[in-house]
């Protein structure tokens, strides 16, 4: 456990020391700073004239808000994440700490929560920061708001275990980057294959195929939106969509640390 | 007691998606004792660093059997007492190095306050503690060795490798790493050497192995492998080519070096004592007699030549 933790600490300042996560702090402080002027601007009037109503409202304005954050957050995260695990297995590195009393696996989960940690603590403030300033201003203390927090942390852990599976087979962080990107791209738009399928007139194993796509990936989209759906109580939840993905997250971790307990370096 | 036991070790690594296999490791079978400076010599591709990987688990061995510290080398615990400096290593370029020996030392155990005070003279030992707040990123090549060493040597190991530890370091370096090495070795500690500086290797190590494309080609002492057997340097105080008879010298195949400097060969049935006892019946006085010596560099070149001849 100790190591493990002190691979998290590592990891979590090799992050400081890349520029992008600075960038993310930066942005995440400047939305925030955003968000505080808006409320101070008179945002609550606006807000309290929609016939939606306040609280609706008041909820949509934070998800959006905070969702606006996340894509920008999820985007930085994937390209400074993207060379933790390659920077690790160069040469001259991977030998320092193989050597030491440490195991593979331990090595490598400590990479990989590390990089879900730096994530963590920026959504943590972001999250916060807007709950706080829609309650000192507005007094809307709404707890719903703070699924948002989970689902952002699973979306990422989904994508960091693509960066782990595809930095250890490949020790480019170039091509799990553009890996992870795809895999962002990709889900709203089999969330939405019905609009596919409307092209796909009668070519059924091209259906098929798009389907299969939509199964195996993980819902990415699907799973960003759950907290806005049990905030405002629209429509219901599928399990398949938490179990798929987690499952999908499972075999891409178990595939990096059984590649990585098996190779030589 | 054996610290290090390999027997019939065997590594292929394949390559081209498994097609083609290359023999990195074969059939390697040595030991080290406790409390000896090892060298391993070889080529480029010889396979030095691949044997050192396989005892630490960097590499997977396809087969034989490893063992270190008389308990099967695949024990992660082990570590606890293994030290190693990898050939060009890289330490992450944002830290310090007082940050990277903290860093480390936390990953191989050490509890805080052992580890300050071992960090403090680590970094003494290797005449680092002027920079041991500045990055990496800013170290030359000799100072990064330095640290590395410090690193190596930070859990007070039992067992140090050491894969090209002087490459980059000036000859004053050079020559203040081998007073820590045999310092170490004074105080039981057993050093695993790999080095292509086979001048610094003679200097330090009291067993070489000479490793050629995976095969340990010779193994011994440094002295049994450096001596010429046959050849001995005399220094005497007269003009031998006057005072022996021709039969004498060219028993003894006797050559003049200098005025009074020869050479002299002996075998069984020309023992050194005989050619001694007859030039003290001459009534010559000797100054100076020793057995001569190959350098391990001519040793190196010689069998690492015939090697290629026969294959």
């Amino acid at each position: 456990m100790k190591n493990i933790w002190l691979m998290t600490l590592y990891t979590m300042r090799e992050s400081i020391s890349k520029k992008v996560f600075i960038a993310f702090s930066i942005f995440v402080l400047l939305m925030l700073v955003g968000v505080f002027f808006a409320a101070s601007l008179g945002l609550g009037e606006t807000l309290k004239q929609n016939p939606l109503g306040f609280d609706k409202m008041m909820i949509l304005f934070k998800m959006g808000t905070a969702n606006f954050v996340l894509s920008f957050g999820f985007l930085l995260s994937i390209f400074a994440c993207a060379s933790f695990i390659p920077s690790l297995l160069e040469k001259g590195t991977i030998d320092l700490f193989l050597s030491k009393p440490i195991s593979r696996a331990q090595l490598l989960f400590g990479k990989y929560l590390g990089g879900l940690l730096i994530f963590f603590v920026h959504i943590f403030v972001l999250i916060c920061g807007i709950w706080l300033i829609a309650g000192i201003k507005y007094g809307h203390w709404d707890l719903s708001f703070f699924p948002l927090l989970l689902s952002s942390l699973f979306y990422f852990a989904i994508l960091n275990g693509v960066l782990l599976l595809f930095g250890v087979l490949t020790k480019s962080s170039g091509i799990s980057m553009m890996l992870a990107y795809l895999l962002m791209f990709v889900s709203p738009l089999l969330a939405n294959r019905q609009q596919i399928f409307l092209f796909l007139q009668g070519k059924e194993t091209l259906k098929a195929i798009v389907d299969g796509f939509y199964y195996a990936l993980p819902k990415l989209h699907e799973i960003q939106n759950i907290p806005k759906m049990l905030a405002l109580h629209e429509g219901t939840i599928e399990p398949q969509i938490l179990i798929s993905s987690a499952l999908f997250l499972m075999i891409v971790l178990y595939a990096g640390f059984y590649l990585f307990e098996k190779n030589d370096y | 007691m054996k610290i290090i036991e390999i027997e019939n070790l065997r590594k292929d690594f394949s390559t081209s998606f498994g097609k083609k296999k290359l023999t990195a490791l074969n059939d390697v079978t040595l030991s080290v004792e406790q409390g000896t400076i090892f060298g391993l010599l070889g080529q480029n591709g010889a396979g030095k660093t691949t044997l050192i990987k396989v005892l630490l688990g960097i590499v997977y061995p396809t087969s034989g059997s490893c063992k270190m510290f008389e308990e099967d080398f695949t024990n992660i615990h082990l570590k606890k007492r293994i030290g190693f400096l990898p050939e060009n290593h890289k330490f992450p370029n944002y830290m310090t190095g007082k940050e990277v020996l903290t860093f480390f030392g936390k990953l191989s155990g050490l509890e805080n306050l052992y580890l300050a005070k071992r960090i403090d003279e680590m970094l003494d030992l290797v005449q680092m503690t002027k920079w041991s707040k500045s990055k990496i990123k800013t170290y030359s090549k000799g100072m990064m060795q330095r640290l590395g060493l410090a690193q190596a040597m930070l859990n007070n190991p039992d067992l140090l490798f050491l894969d090209e530890p002087t490459d980059g370091v000036d000859p004053i370096g050079r020559k203040e790493i081998r007073n820590v090495l045999l310092a170490l070795k004074e105080g039981g500690k057993t050093i695993f050497l790999n080095s292509h500086l086979l001048s610094e290797v003679e200097l330090i190590t009291d067993r070489v192995a000479v490793l050629h494309k995976g095969k340990i080609i010779r193994e011994g002492n440094v002295l049994e492998l450096t001596k010429k057997k046959e050849e001995y340097k005399i220094v005497v105080d007269a003009d031998l080519d006057i005072i022996l008879n021709n039969d004498i010298k060219e028993k003894y195949a006797l050559q003049k070096v200098s005025s009074s400097v020869y050479l002299f060969h002996v075998d069984e049935e020309r023992p050194v004592n005989d050619f001694v006892d007859h030039l003290r019946s001459k009534g010559v006085s000797i100054k100076e007699m020793a057995q001569e010596k190959n350098s391990l560099e001519d040793v190196f070149i010689s069998l690492v030549q015939a090697e290629e001849k026969r294959s």
